[in-house]
C-alpha cells in the first residue's frame, strides 16, 4: 500500500513487541527441537543397516548410501516376533475403531436421554458418574482380571476364535464406559438453546427425530473431540491389555503391549527391529494427528477454559 | 356431570400420566445399554473389589475361598512380611519422582504457552510439535528413549558426550538417580503438551484491557503476569494440576519402559507392583485377595491426596477486613482530638 | 474545522498535534487530529462506531503507537513515555477491574506498585515537634484517654499506631512515639496520675529535647538544610522530593478518601463479580482518581449499563470532575452524552475531525451536514430545495422558504473559493489533496466500501500463492489513488456547473425549530404551509409529528395542549435564521 513509515524512533511497545517475537520464536524453535528429536531419531535410526547402528550410534540418518527398509520388511517375512507386526496392528486399529464407535453411540444415546427426557432417578444416575470420577482406576484392576478368568472358566471359553473374541470384548467394553467423554457430550448438549427443541416439538417431532436431525448434526464438533480423545487413549492403552493378554498367545496383543517387548533392556539387539517397528505403530496415530491437528488443539484448549 | 365440572379434565389427566410413563420407559430403555456395561465392568467389579479383600481367595480353586475379615489389611500394613515390604517401599520413588515432576510439568507448559501466546512467526507449527508427542504411546516412549539413553556406546547420548554411562540401570534411593532424571526428561517430553494446550487456550481468553489497565497502573512484565495472566489462569490450573498430580500418583509406564533388566522385579510405584503381581497369572492367584486390598489402600491414598488437592486450591473469599478497619478509622476521624482549650501541662 | 481560538496560548494543558494512526496493514485510522485542551476542560470526542475515537483516546493514553504527530503535556513531550510516567488515568468500557482483588485492593493497586514523589521529611525532628504540640494543646489526661480509646478497639498489628495518628490528625511518627512515651510510664504511675503528671511531663519534655538537639547535631554535622516543616531542601532552596513507595498507612488514608467519595465503603471487601455494573463503574473511576492524576480518560465507560443508570452516572461523572478538578477526555458515540456532558466536543468521523466546539457551537452552527444530522435528537430534518435567484428563496414544488439577507452572496462566495480549491486539488493531486478528499467522503457519507471480512484461514499454502500474487501485484504499478482522483474530478466538474446555474442545496432544520400550530378552517397562515400530518406521537407533554415536506418526511414538535387529532391539519413555517442550508456536493454549511 501506500503509506510511508516515516522515519522515527521506535515506540517502547513497538520494540517491545519486536523482541518479544524475537524471544519467543528462538525459544520455541529450541524446544520443537527438543520435542521433534527423538522422533526424527527413532525415524532416521530405522533405516540403517545393522552394522551403521553399530558403528555410528550416534547419527540421526543413516550414512549416505546405506538406507535400508531391511527392518521393515523383517514384519512381514521373518519368523519369530517381528511377524507378528501386521497381526497387532489389526488387532490394535479395530479394537481401537470398536472402542471409539461403541463409545461415541453410548454416549450420545446416554447424554440425550439425560438432558432431552424427563425420568424419575436421572439425579441419582448423574450423582453415581460424578462419584465414579472420583474413584481410582486401581482399585477395579484386580476385581476386573478376577471375574474376567471367572467367566472365562464359567462359561467355558476356548479355542483361538472364543478365547479372541472374549479377551477383545473385556477390553473393549470397559474402555466405553469413559465418564470424562460422557460429560463432555452432555455438556454440549446442555448448552443447545431449549428454542431450537421446543420449535421442534411444536413441529410435530418426536425424540428420535430430533436426536437424528438436531441433536448429532450439531454436536459434530464434540463427537470429533471424543473420537480423538478415544481412538488415542484406546491405541495407547497400557495397563488393562497388558493384564488381559499377560500369559496369552502373542497374536492376541496390541502393538502397545506388544512393543514393552523392545523396552526395558528386553529388546538388546534389536535396535533396527525396535526403531522400525516404533516408526511403524505411530504411522495411523499420526495421520489422524496431521489431518485433524489444529482442531484436536483448540478443542483441547477449549475444555481447560470452561473448566 | 364430573366430566363437565371446569377445569380438570379426566381424560387429558390420564393422558398426561401415560405419556410420562412412556417417557419413562423409552428413558429407561436408552440408558440401559450403558448401565449395563456400567454396572457389569465397572460395578460389580468395586464391589467385588472389596469383598475380595476381606477374603482368602483363588480364583482357580474355590475350595481355598474363605472369609478371613481384616488379615489381608494386617498383613499389608506389617512390613516383616516381604511382599508389602516391597508395596510400602514402592511409594518412597513415586512419591519424590511426583514432587519434582508435577511442578515442572505445570511451568514449563505455562512458559511455553506464555511463549505462545506472543503469537511469533510459525507458531501453529510450533504448537503441533509441542502437542505431537502426547499422541505417542508409552511403549514407543520407552523404544526411543531407551536407545537414547542405552547404558553402553549404542546410545546416542554416550556415543554424541563420547561417555559410557549407564543411564537406566541402578537401585533406588541409592545410585539410579540418573534413571530417574532420564524418566524425567522423558514424562517432559512426553506431557508436556497436553498442559501447554489447556494453558494456551485459557491465556488467549484473558481479556486485552485487563493488560491495558495494569499497564496504565504501572505495573511492568512481571507484575502483568502475576497479577492478570496467572489470576486469570485459576480454572486451568486447576483441571491441569489436578489431572497431572492424579495421573503421576498413578504411575506405572515410564519406570516400566524405561528400565534394564537386573531391575525388572524392583518395583518404584505401587501401580507397578499391584501390575506385576496381577500379570503374573497363576502364579499369584492365591494372593488376590491380598493384591485387592493392598490396591484399596493404594486407591484410598490417592483419594486423600486428591481430596487434599481440592481443598488447598479452593477459592477462598477474601476476608472482611476492610470494612470494619475503615468503620475504625471514620469513628477516629469524628473523634479527633480538638485542642482542649486551656488546658494545662 | 477545528476551532482552537477559544483557547489562549497561555492557558493550553495539554496539546495533540496532528496525531495520525496509521495501522501496519495500511489502513490510516486518524487523519491530522488537532487539539488543545486547557485544565479543568471536559472534552467529548464523539462519533459513529469507527470513525477513530478511541484510537485517538488511546494515543494519547500510550496504549497505542503514535504513527506521526505530538503530544504535549505542558512542557513535557509525551510520544516515547510509557504509559505509567504520562500523568493520566483512563476508565475502560469493559471496567477491567482485577477479578481476584477486592474493591479496595482494586483501588489501592495503583498506589502499591508505583513510587510517588514526596518531599525528604526529617521525621524525627517532624514528630518531637508534633508531640510536643500534642501534649501542650491536649494535656496528659486526654492523651491517655485517647490511647485507651484505641486500644478499646482491640487493634491489630500495626493499626494501633494509625488509629492514634488518626485520632491526633498527626503523622505516624508521631503517634509512635507518643506510644513509646506512654509505654515507658509504669501502669502504677498511670494511676496516680494527679500526682506524677508534673513528673511524667517533665520527663517526656526531657526526652524529646534529647531526641531534638542528636537529631540537629547529625544535621549540621551533614550540611543538610531544612525549612520550616522539616523538609530537606536541595541547593537552589526548593524542597528535595524522592521518589517513593507510600507507606501502608499513606495508601489506605487515600483509598478510604476515594471510597468515601464514590459511594464504595461499603463495599471495599467485595470481589468484582459481586458488584453490579454501576457499582463495578465506580469502582474502576475510584482506581483512576485515586492516582491524583491531572488527566483522566474515559472510554465509552457508560456504554454498558442500562438506560436509568446511564443517566444517573452521567452527572455522577460530570459532578466528580468538578469536584476534584480533572481535566477529562471522555469518548463516547452517544450525542446525548457529548452534549450534555461535554465543556467542548469534538465530532469525528472516518478518522477526520470533523468540528470542535462547545455543545452551543455545534448544535447551533454546524460546519457541515455530518456534525448537524449526528447532533441533536431527534434528527435534523433534512431535505432539497432549490434556490431561486429570482424570487431569493428557497422553491419546492408550490413550497417557498425564505433566505437570509445576503444570502445569494455567500452562495457565488461559496462556490468561487471551492471551485478555487478543487481546481488546485485537481491540478495537484499529492496524498494531501487525497485527504482532503477522503474528508470529503466522511462528511458526505459516500463511498464507504464494504469490508471484506472473510478471514481466510491462512495456512502455509495460501500463504506461498498470496506470497506471488504480490509480487505479481507490485510489478503492474497500479494507482492506488484512483478512487480518490476520480472522485475529485467528479465533484470539481458538479462545483463548476454550480458556480454557473446552481440552484440545488440541502436544506436543514432542527425539529424543535419547525413552527407549527393547529391549522383551523378559515383561518389564514401567512407565510405558512398547510400540510397534513402522517402520524402523531403523543409523548406526554409534546407531540411528534411526522409530515410530508417537500418530498422527504420530516418530524416536528407541537405541544400537547393544542390536542391534535386525526384529521387535523398543521400549519408549519420556519424562520430563515434557523434554516442551515447545506452545499450537496460537498456537504459544507454555505455561509
Amino acid at each position: 500500500m501506500n503509506f510511508v513509515k516515516g522515519k522515527r524512533k521506535l515506540t517502547k511497545s513497538e520494540k517491545h513487541s519486536r523482541r518479544e517475537k524475537i524471544v519467543s520464536f528462538i525459544v520455541l524453535a529450541i524446544a520443537s527441537v527438543f520435542f521433534l528429536l527423538p522422533l526424527i531419531y527413532m525415524f532416521g535410526n530405522s533405516f540403517k543397516t545393522d552394522l551403521d547402528l553399530q558403528l555410528h550410534p550416534g547419527s540421526l540418518f543413516p550414512s549416505p548410501g546405506e538406507w535400508t527398509l531391511k527392518h521393515y520388511e523383517g514384519f512381514l517375512w521373518r519368523d519369530g516376533k517381528i511377524d507378528n507386526m501386521p497381526i497387532w496392528m489389526l488387532n490394535s486399529l479395530w479394537s481401537s475403531l470398536a472402542t471409539v464407535g461403541i463409545t461415541l453411540l453410548l454416549d450420545l444415546i446416554t447424554a440425550y436421554a439425560v438432558i432431552f427426557l424427563k425420568f424419575k432417578g436421572k439425579k441419582v444416575f448423574m450423582n453415581i458418574l460424578y462419584a465414579w470420577m472420583a474413584v481410582p482406576g486401581v482399585i477395579t484392576l484386580a476385581p476386573q482380571l478376577t471375574l474376567f478368568n471367572m467367566f472365562s472358566s464359567v462359561i467355558g471359553v476356548d479355542g483361538f476364535a472364543g478365547n479372541y473374541i472374549y479377551i477383545y470384548l473385556w477390553l473393549i467394553l470397559p474402555g466405553c464406559t469413559g465418564i470424562y467423554n460422557m460429560l463432555l457430550m452432555r455438556n454440549f448438549f446442555l448448552s443447545i438453546p431449549n428454542d431450537i427443541i421446543d420449535s421442534a416439538k411444536s413441529d410435530g417431532a418426536g425424540h428420535f427425530t430430533i436426536f437424528r436431525k438436531i441433536a448429532c448434526p450439531l454436536a459434530k464438533s464434540t463427537m470429533m473431540l471424543i473420537v480423538l480423545f478415544t481412538f488415542t487413549g484406546a491405541w495407547n492403552n497400557l495397563v488393562w491389555p497388558q493384564l488381559l493378554m499377560s500369559g496369552k498367545d502373542s497374536y492376541f496383543q496390541t502393538v502397545t503391549v506388544a512393543l514393552t517387548g523392545f523396552t526395558g533392556g528386553n529388546g538388546y539387539g534389536a535396535k533396527g527391529a525396535a526403531m522400525a517397528t516404533g516408526v511403524f505403530a505411530l504411522i495411523p496415530i499420526f495421520i489422524i494427528f496431521f489431518i485433524t491437528q489444529n482442531k484436536m488443539i483448540d478443542g483441547l484448549a477449549s475444555t481447560g477454559v470452561k473448566g | 356431570m364430573e366430566k363437565d365440572f371446569i377445569g380438570i379434565d379426566e381424560d387429558i389427566l390420564a393422558e398426561r400420566k401415560r405419556a410420562k410413563r412412556r417417557e419413562q420407559g423409552v428413558a429407561l430403555v436408552i440408558l440401559s445399554p450403558f448401565v449395563i456395561i456400567f454396572v457389569l465392568f465397572c460395578v460389580v467389579p468395586f464391589i467385588m473389589g472389596f469383598a475380595y479383600s476381606f477374603m482368602r481367595y483363588d480364583p482357580y480353586n474355590s475350595d481355598y475361598t474363605a472369609f478371613i475379615g481384616f488379615k489381608n489389611y494386617s498383613n499389608l500394613f506389617n512390613t516383616d512380611i516381604n511382599v508389602s515390604k516391597q508395596f510400602w517401599e514402592s511409594f518412597g520413588p513415586m512419591l519424590v519422582f511426583d514432587l519434582v515432576a508435577v511442578p515442572l510439568l505445570m511451568i514449563i507448559p505455562f512458559i511455553l504457552a506464555y511463549f505462545i501466546n506472543m503469537r511469533p512467526p510459525c507458531y501453529k507449527f510450533f504448537r503441533a510439535c509441542i502437542y505431537l508427542p502426547c499422541v505417542v504411546s508409552i511403549s514407543i516412549l520407552g523404544i526411543m528413549f531407551g536407545e537414547m539413553f542405552a547404558g553402553d556406546e549404542t546410545g546416542l547420548i554416550n556415543s554424541w558426550f563420547g561417555t559410557n554411562i549407564d543411564w537406566l540401570g541402578g537401585k533406588p534411593f541409592e545410585n539410579d538417580i540418573l534413571r530417574w532424571i532420564i524418566i524425567l526428561i522423558a514424562t517432559i517430553w512426553w506431557q508436556t503438551g497436553a498442559n501447554f494446550v489447556i494453558f494456551s487456550g485459557a491465556l488467549r481468553d484473558i481479556p486485552k484491557s485487563l493488560y491495558e489497565a495494569c499497564e496504565m497502573d504501572g505495573g511492568g512484565r512481571w507484575q502483568s503476569v502475576i497479577r492478570v495472566t496467572i489470576p486469570n489462569m485459576r480454572p486451568a490450573i486447576n483441571i491441569t494440576l489436578f489431572n497431572t498430580l492424579i495421573g503421576f500418583l498413578s504411575l506405572y509406564g515410564q519406570p516400566y519402559v524405561l528400565n534394564t533388566l537386573e531391575n525388572q522385579d524392583i518395583f518404584v510405584s505401587p501401580m507397578m507392583f499391584i501390575q506385576s503381581y496381577l500379570s503374573n497369572g497363576l502364579a499369584y492367584a492365591k494372593q488376590t485377595g491380598y493384591l485387592c486390598a493392598s490396591a484399596i489402600i493404594f486407591g484410598l491414598i490417592i483419594m486423600v491426596i486428591s481430596f487434599v488437592e481440592r481443598r488447598v486450591m479452593e477459592e477462598r473469599h477474601p476476608t472482611a477486613k476492610h470494612v470494619a478497619a475503615y468503620k475504625r478509622y471514620c469513628d477516629f476521624r469524628t473523634q479527633r482530638l480538638e485542642p482542649a482549650k486551656g488546658e494545662s501541662k | 474545522m477545528q476551532t482552537n481560538d477559544n483557547i489562549s496560548n497561555e492557558e493550553v494543558f495539554l496539546s495533540l498535534k496532528h496525531l495520525e494512526k496509521v495501522y501496519p496493514n495500511g489502513e490510516k485510522a486518524v487523519y491530522d487530529f488537532n487539539l488543545d485542551i486547557a485544565k479543568n476542560e471536559f472534552i467529548v470526542i464523539v462519533g459513529p462506531s469507527g470513525c477513530g475515537k478511541s484510537t485517538t483516546l488511546r494515543m494519547v493514553a500510550g496504549l497505542e503507537d503514535i504513527t506521526s504527530g505530538d503530544i504535549y503535556l505542558g512542557d513535557e513531550h509525551l510520544n516515547y513515555k510509557p504509559s505509567k510516567d504520562r500523568h493520566m488515568a483512563i476508565v475502560f468500557q469493559s471496567y477491567a477491574l482485577y477479578p481476584q482483588m477486592t474493591v479496595f485492593n482494586n483501588i489501592a493497586f495503583p498506589l502499591t506498585i508505583n513510587t510517588y514523589p514526596a518531599p525528604v521529611v526529617n521525621t524525627v525532628l517532624l514528630s518531637c515537634a508534633q508531640a510536643k504540640e500534642i501534649i501542650e494543646k491536649c494535656g496528659l489526661a486526654s492523651i491517655k484517654d485517647a490511647i485507651e480509646k484505641v486500644d478499646a478497639q482491640k487493634p491489630k498489628f500495626g493499626e494501633r499506631a494509625e488509629n492514634l495518628a488518626t485520632l491526633f490528625n498527626v503523622v505516624l511518627e508521631t503517634a509512635k512515639l507518643i506510644l513509646k512515651l506512654y509505654g515507658s510510664v509504669s501502669a502504677d504511675d498511670w494511676k496516680n496520675i494527679a500526682d506524677k503528671e508534673g513528673e511524667i511531663l517533665s520527663d517526656w519534655q526531657a526526652k524529646l529535647s534529647d531526641a531534638e538537639s542528636a537529631e540537629q547535631t547529625k544535621i549540621t554535622e551533614s550540611g543538610k538544610k531544612l525549612d520550616g516543616e522539616f523538609c530537606e531542601l536541595s541547593e537552589d532552596g526548593t524542597r528535595k522530593t524522592v521518589q517513593r513507595k507510600l507507606t501502608h498507612y499513606e495508601i489506605k488514608t487515600r483509598v478510604y478518601e476515594t471510597a468515601e467519595k464514590l459511594d464504595l465503603a461499603p463495599y471495599l471487601d467485595k470481589l468484582p463479580k459481586e458488584l453490579s455494573g454501576g457499582q463495578m463503574q465506580r469502582v474502576a473511576l475510584g482506581r483512576a482518581i485515586v492516582k491524583n492524576v491531572p488527566i483522566f480518560m474515559m472510554d465509552e465507560p457508560l456504554s454498558n449499563l442500562d438506560a436509568k443508570l446511564r443517566l444517573t452516572m452521567r452527572s455522577e461523572i460530570v459532578k466528580l470532575h468538578n469536584r476534584i478538578n480533572a481535566t477529562t477526555i471522555y469518548v463516547t458515540h452517544d450525542q446525548t452524552e457529548a452534549m450534555t456532558m461535554a465543556s467542548r466536543i469534538v465530532v469525528m468521523s472516518r478518522g477526520f475531525i470533523q468540528q470542535v466546539g462547545t455543545p452551543e457551537e455545534v448544535y447551533n452552527n454546524p460546519a457541515n451536514i455530518f456534525v448537524a444530522r449526528f447532533i441533536g435528537s431527534p434528527t435534523m430534518n433534512m431535505f432539497e430545495m432549490e434556490f431561486d435567484r429570482n424570487e431569493k428563496m428557497l422553491v419546492y414544488g408550490d413550497f417557498r422558504l425564505p433566505v437570509e439577507n445576503g444570502f445569494e452572496e455567500k452562495f457565488d462566495k461559496f462556490y468561487e473559493s471551492k471551485c478555487a480549491e478543487f481546481s488546485s486539488i485537481n491540478e495537484n493531486f499529492d496524498s494531501g489533496a487525497r485527504e482532503k478528499i477522503l474528508k470529503l467522503l466522511s462528511v458526505t457519507g459516500e463511498g464507504k466500501s464494504v469490508k471484506n471480512n472473510s478471514a481466510k484461514k491462512k495456512n502455509f499454502v495460501v500463504c506461498i500463492i498470496e506470497f506471488f500474487k504480490n509480487l505479481a501485484a507490485k510489478k503492474a504499478e497500479e494507482d492506488p489513488w484512483l478512487k480518490e482522483r476520480a472522485v475529485a474530478a467528479e465533484k470539481f466538474a458538479a462545483l463548476k456547473a454550480y458556480k454557473e446555474n446552481g440552484r440545488k442545496v440541502f436544506v436543514g432544520i432542527r425539529p424543535e425549530r419547525i413552527k407549527i400550530e393547529k391549522a383551523e378552517e378559515g383561518k389564514t397562515y401567512k407565510g405558512a404551509n398547510i400540510v397534513q400530518p402522517e402520524l402523531t406521537e403523543l409523548l406526554g407533554g409534546e407531540y411528534n409529528v411526522y409530515f410530508k415536506f417537500c418530498g422527504k418526511n420530516m418530524i416536528g414538535k407541537i405541544d400537547a395542549k393544542d390536542k391534535l387529532g386525526q384529521n387535523d391539519k398543521i400549519a408549519v413555517s420556519f424562520s430563515a435564521d434557523d434554516l442551515f442550508v447545506f452545499d450537496p456536493i460537498t456537504g459544507d454549511v454555505i455561509k
